[in-house]
């Protein structure tokens, strides 16, 4: 299979000299599962404007389905579809009207983009919403609404920036629902960004972790996690220990048997081992002969949020490896780029 | 092939401008409702003027359409901008963009429907106006050319309200200077009562302001006749204001589409 996307050495600086994207590289094969998976503010969104032909490039090379960014944006955006994060569909106008208007202007006309639009309102639950104006739908039906506006053409290749931030657990799980059936089914490309640990673990075939505009890892979900090294064990030391102490601790930890990598994160420490399991009892004794209280002691599987931690040192999101990782929305202000 | 796609472009996005601002009754209503008001305001305020000795022979009724027309249109071209700039602050712009679009399409099919809009609106006036008992010393020919420089002037003056929120991207800003631009150029203009009523610097401002310009030409062929170089000054007005208005909202509109 030929690779859909290949981007080159890509650079975004802004016009406040901020570098969003700062030299990445990366292909996606037609058909993939691709997805970036990144905390707020790491350049997952100026990467699909700049790919779908919004934003222009500072530099590096950008090739989509066989035409070049520069030369033939119009080739790019024939065979796209984009949905943007901010969700937007026109109020003013009718559920159907909005599809219409998003085919006409992919050069769709009569019976072929009608029965396209009656497809998509059956496929995304808004048949009887239809002739409503949009500004009466949900927040769900508004993205559902948005996510067929970029699919009426049936693109090759579709952007998705951060398609379920902010919707219901019910709703998030529809959207996971069509989104695979579009890959598997009609074999279209997804390129999706998320902030969602359990969404890119869950859809993403293939993905790239990414952090200040740099990409930190890619592979496979289980390849990645792969890399970690066995499972994790995370440690809560007395707050109050002294740095001497903790210094002590972390290097007794790593000359344990089968430890791979000691971190410290914002609530202990990470010690990701191999049969992590067996080492808890040393782990115990260690601390005691350290002098210094264990607060708690508690077993995890790496998920990819561990591998983030790896990479750079901090967490995609400041919350509790123990509580599952049910994903949340996430607040705070995300302005347009342009 | 080109061509045909270029100007079907420009159907769509006409179309859908169009099924908005049909698509909202009450809209239209208040506008229907902001004519009658101004023009029967403004015929009672100034109902003894035209007794004066040396105020031209027609009514005021027909002093006031001129004006109120223009000052309608005004008001009009901040609805334009206010349009853009929310497509391009919520981010629906991007929407169209990332299709293949023509990018000229985007803003003429707008301009288009604009151009309606105005019309519709001089519709509304100019019949309140019949039902008021104005008369139309040109009959038909006459009011059509009146639409051409209502319309004519709302496009060209549009460009000014565009540039001023494709530059700021804030439609409070539109808003502000569109409302503080209104004021005095209706009221330093012949628009609302002839230019031998004026005080004498008054009088030499009109001769610089646009809506004078317009004013007089609707005027003109509302009270007299067909007065060609009234006509002729209207719009050669028109082509200055939209050549320097257009050039800078083409400019603007370019650093944001690619």
């Amino acid at each position: 299979m030929s690779d859909i996307i290949v981007v080159e050495d890509l650079v975004e600086v802004y016009a406040s000299g901020t570098r969003a994207i700062d030299g990445i590289s990366f292909r996606v094969p037609e058909g993939e599962f691709f997805g970036f998976l990144g905390p707020n503010g790491a350049g997952k969104s100026t990467t699909i404007k700049v790919l779908s032909t919004l934003l222009r490039k500072t530099s590096g090379s950008v090739t989509i389905g066989g035409h070049d960014l520069e030369q033939d944006p119009d080739g790019i955006r024939r065979i796209i579809g984009v949905q943007s994060q901010e969700t937007v569909v026109d109020g003013d106008l009718s559920g159907r009207k909005n599809l219409l208007f998003q085919g006409h202007l992919q050069r769709m006309q009569g019976p072929a983009l009608q029965s396209r639009v009656e497809e998509l309102l059956d496929l995304m639950e808004l048949k009887e919403a239809a002739d409503r104006k949009a500004r009466q739908y949900s927040g769900g039906m508004k993205r559902r609404l948005a996510l067929a506006a970029a699919l009426v053409h049936r693109p090759r290749l579709v952007f998705l920036d951060e398609p379920t931030t902010g919707l219901d657990p019910q709703s998030r799980a529809k959207v996971w629902g069509y989104l695979s059936k579009l890959n598997k089914e009609e074999g279209t490309t997804v390129f999706l960004t998320t902030q969602y640990l359990e969404e890119a673990d869950k859809l993403c075939r293939e993905l790239s972790i990414i952090d200040r505009g740099k990409i930190v890892a890619s592979g496979s979900p289980a390849d990645l996690k792969e890399q970690i090294g066995g499972e994790a064990i995370i440690l809560t030391p007395d707050p109050d220990a002294g740095a001497g102490a903790r210094e002590a601790l972390e290097g007794r930890l790593r000359a344990l048997p089968g430890v791979g990598k000691v971190v410290e994160a914002d609530s202990g420490l990470v010690v990701y081992a191999r049969q992590a399991s067996r080492l808890v009892p040393e782990i115990v004794t260690l601390f005691r002969g350290v002098g210094v209280r264990l607060d708690s002691i508690s077993l995890a599987a790496p998920t990819l949020d561990d591998v983030f931690l790896q990479k750079t040192g901090s967490r995609i999101r400041g919350e509790d490896l123990t509580s599952g990782a049910a994903p949340a929305p996430v607040g705070g202000v995300r302005g347009g780029v342009y | 092939m080109s061509v045909v796609e270029s100007l079907r472009d420009v159907g769509y996005v006409f179309g859908r401008a169009q099924a908005k601002f049909w698509g909202s009754p009450i809209r239209i209503f208040f506008q229907l409702f902001g004519a009658l008001m101004f023009l029967v305001l403004f015929t009672q305020l100034f109902s003894k003027l035209s007794d004066l000795p040396g105020f031209p022979t027609a009514g005021y009724l027909e002093i006031a359409v001129g004006g109120i027309l223009f000052l309608n249109t005004l008001n009009s071209t901040m609805q334009s901008a206010n349009a853009i700039v929310d497509e391009l602050n919520t981010g629906y712009l991007a929407n169209i963009l990332v299709t293949p679009v023509k990018r000229s399409a985007i803003l003429l099919g707008r301009v288009l429907s604009d151009g309606v809009r105005y019309a519709c609106q001089t519709s509304i006036v100019l019949g309140i106006a019949f039902l008021m008992g104005a008369t139309f010393a040109t009959g038909v020919p006459g009011v059509l050319v009146i639409y051409l420089i209502v319309v004519g002037f709302g496009v060209a003056w549009s460009g000014l309200t565009m540039t001023v929120g494709l530059a700021t991207k804030s439609n409070e800003t539109v808003s502000v200077v569109g409302t503080l631009l209104t004021f005095p150029l209706m009221f330093t203009s012949t628009a609302l009562l002839p230019v031998s009523f004026l005080p004498r610097w008054m009088q030499t401002v009109t001769q610089y302001n646009p809506i004078s310009y317009m004013s007089d030409a609707a005027r003109s062929l509302m009270v007299s006749g067909f007065d060609g170089t009234v006509l002729l000054q209207a719009f050669a007005v028109i082509g200055l204001i939209l050549v320097l208005t257009w050039s800078s909202t083409l400019w603007l509109f370019r650093s944001v589409v690619r």
